[in-house]
């Protein structure tokens, strides 16, 4: 549940600004996908996997983890990608025989194929630097002054219940559960039933309990509040100026 | 000695118009502790949200540094930031997954300069003992943790009154005296009035000076923590009981036909009423030997 939420709160890097781990991840996203060469995407990885190992500490197990679950959907995507109907079955590298046609695997195919999948995953290690390296506080901040007051006051508000809600099911789950709710189907059924139910009625309740303790510390209908003090980050800075010439250098080069 | 809040005849029905409050009258006097003891649905939350203006009284009216309360919506602005409650459950009152932006969610509405905000916030943390989590988001927290941060956004309004419900339900031993300490020192170096409802009768002698007892939405005793446990019969008949320490003197008192004080409820008051009655066992001993000895 808190996984990312937890190794984001832990990065070495968490107190530094987003904006600047926003942009680098975005420079280096956008350079991967313009360029969309193999060389490139393998550098993005390279790069974006070493920053959030390095400068963010992550365990490399644990990135390891999180990295197979987008590429477990990117290899049944690229599978379909990869697996064509063939006309040409001497140009094909493996092909089988299905409904009277041909399906297999051509070069141009595979090449697109291994090009998609690296291009995906360049952007995920983007997005992973940014997301395992950035408190959903300090993001908030961040949108705070760019977004309307209601939608990010909604997006904390419900970031905060989340756990608090989280916490109340698992609770209820453990009580049912030790009472032999969870055994077999019909009855995980109606033991889930109720427990979604009771969520929903409890968080009812806790609805007015809250609105009684926000009028008590004179709530008036917004949340205003100090934003927390965020370091600026020279490395961070240097490594995104850095690696967007070279990359963008390479890239140009390739394309000559 | 100042009364800070003096409440008189107030009269209190939720819409299905059951009666939670009837006539309630208490004087809760400045810089002290005030305990209100009572058992569930005895009407001390209700009270409560009376005093800081949440709910407003049938009838009957609360005075408050002396000048009466009204509940017009500019007033309850200010009385709510003068008189804080902090709530049972501190996830019903911490909103915000940052502890800094929790605290500093009441002080941004008095206007301020950010750099006064930062500067109260920051004595607050350091008043109440959480410099080491104010990093961590709220649900990272224990339960004694956020209870803190709970009483730090409370704390950092500069109130004259701290109203907490329940403050030691859900903590530890450890908890419960951590955060009864931290009451302590509020109520001493920045001479805030605390008023606490609980259930726990053994911390009322060692925290307390004063107590209301409540019962069905009734003023049952008002007094000091002494007087209200030299009746035990008032306690039996409102569902409480004595203190334990009380209970044990009580009963060395009238079953062991010894010479204790019964109105002793903590363990120090204890102990010094029976060194006193060795002391006095041993002097008469003495005092025998001494006899015999003159008679040979």
């Amino acid at each position: 549940m808190s996984g990312i939420d937890k190794h984001a709160y832990q990065s070495k890097i968490s107190r530094v600004k987003a904006s600047s781990k926003l942009l680098f991840s975005i420079c280096m996203m956008l350079i991967c996908l313009v360029f969309g060469s193999n060389i490139i995407s393998l550098l993005t990885i390279a790069v974006m996997s070493a920053a959030t190992l390095f400068l963010g500490g992550c365990r490399p197990v644990k990135y390891l983890k999180l990295m197979l679950v987008p590429f477990a959907f990117l290899v049944t995507g690229v599978i379909t990608i990869v697996i064509n109907k063939i006309t040409d079955t001497a140009a094909a590298l493996f092909y089988f025989r299905l409904f009277g046609a041909y399906f297999g695997i051509s070069r141009p195919s595979l090449s697109l194929g291994i090009n998609i999948l690296l291009k995906s995953l360049g952007a995920v290690s983007c997005l992973y630097f940014f997301s395992l390296n950035t408190p959903m506080n300090s993001f908030l901040s961040l949108l705070r002054r760019r977004m309307p007051g209601v939608f990010i006051e909604l997006m904390e508000l419900i970031y905060r219940f989340i756990f608090i809600i989280w916490d109340e099911a698992q609770r209820i789950r453990t009580a049912q559960a030790s009472r032999l709710g969870y055994e077999g189907f019909k009855n995980s059924m109606s033991s889930l039933g109720e427990l979604v139910t009771t969520v929903f009625l409890r968080s009812l309740r806790r609805v007015d309990r809250i609105s009684v303790a926000l009028d008590s510390r004179g709530f008036e209908g917004n949340f205003d509040y100090l934003t927390e003090k965020e370091e600026s980050s020279l490395l961070l800075t240097g490594m995104t100026i850095l690696t967007a010439v070279s990359f963008t250098a390479i890239g140009l080069i390739e394309r000559l | 000695m100042m009364n800070i809040i003096e409440i008189s005849n107030l009269c209190f029905s939720y819409e299905d118009g059951s009666p939670a409050l009837n006539n309630v009258s208490m004087s809760i006097k400045q810089g002290k502790t005030t305990a209100i003891l009572g058992g569930n649905g005895a009407g001390k939350s209700t009270l409560f949200l009376n005093l800081n203006g949440v709910l407003t009284p049938k009838s009957g009216r609360v005075l408050f540094g002396g000048k009466e309360v009204k509940y017009g919506k500019s007033e309850v602005t200010e009385i709510r930031r003068r008189i804080g409650i902090v709530f049972q459950d501190p996830d019903d009152q911490l909103f915000s997954s940052s502890v800094v932006k929790d605290i500093s969610f009441g002080l941004m509405k008095l206007g301020l300069p950010e750099d006064e905000i930062r500067k109260r916030v920051d004595l607050v943390v350091k008043q109440t003992g959480i410099e080491g989590i104010v990093g961590k988001p709220t649900h990272a927290l224990s339960f004694g943790q956020k209870k803190r941060v709970a009483i730090a956004g409370i704390l950092v309004m500069e109130p004259s009154v701290i109203i907490l419900d329940e403050p030691t339900a859900g903590l530890d031993p450890q908890g419960v005296s951590e955060i009864l300490s931290l009451l302590d020192e509020i109520k001493l170096k920045l001479g805030i009035t605390i008023i606490i409802s609980t259930h726990d009768i053994d911390l009322v002698p060692l925290y307390c000076d004063e107590v209301y007892v409540l019962d069905a939405g009734s003023v049952i005793f008002g007094g000091t923590p002494k007087e209200l446990f030299s009746q035990p019969d008032l306690l039996r008949a409102h569902n409480l009981r004595l203190p334990r320490i009380n209970h044990l003197m009580n009963i060395l008192h009238s079953r062991d036909n010894l010479d204790l004080d019964t109105t002793a409820s903590t363990i120090s008051q204890a102990r010094r009423s029976i060194r006193h009655l060795f002391a006095e066992n041993h002097r008469s001993d003495t005092h025998e030997e001494n006899t015999y000895e003159d008679k040979e």
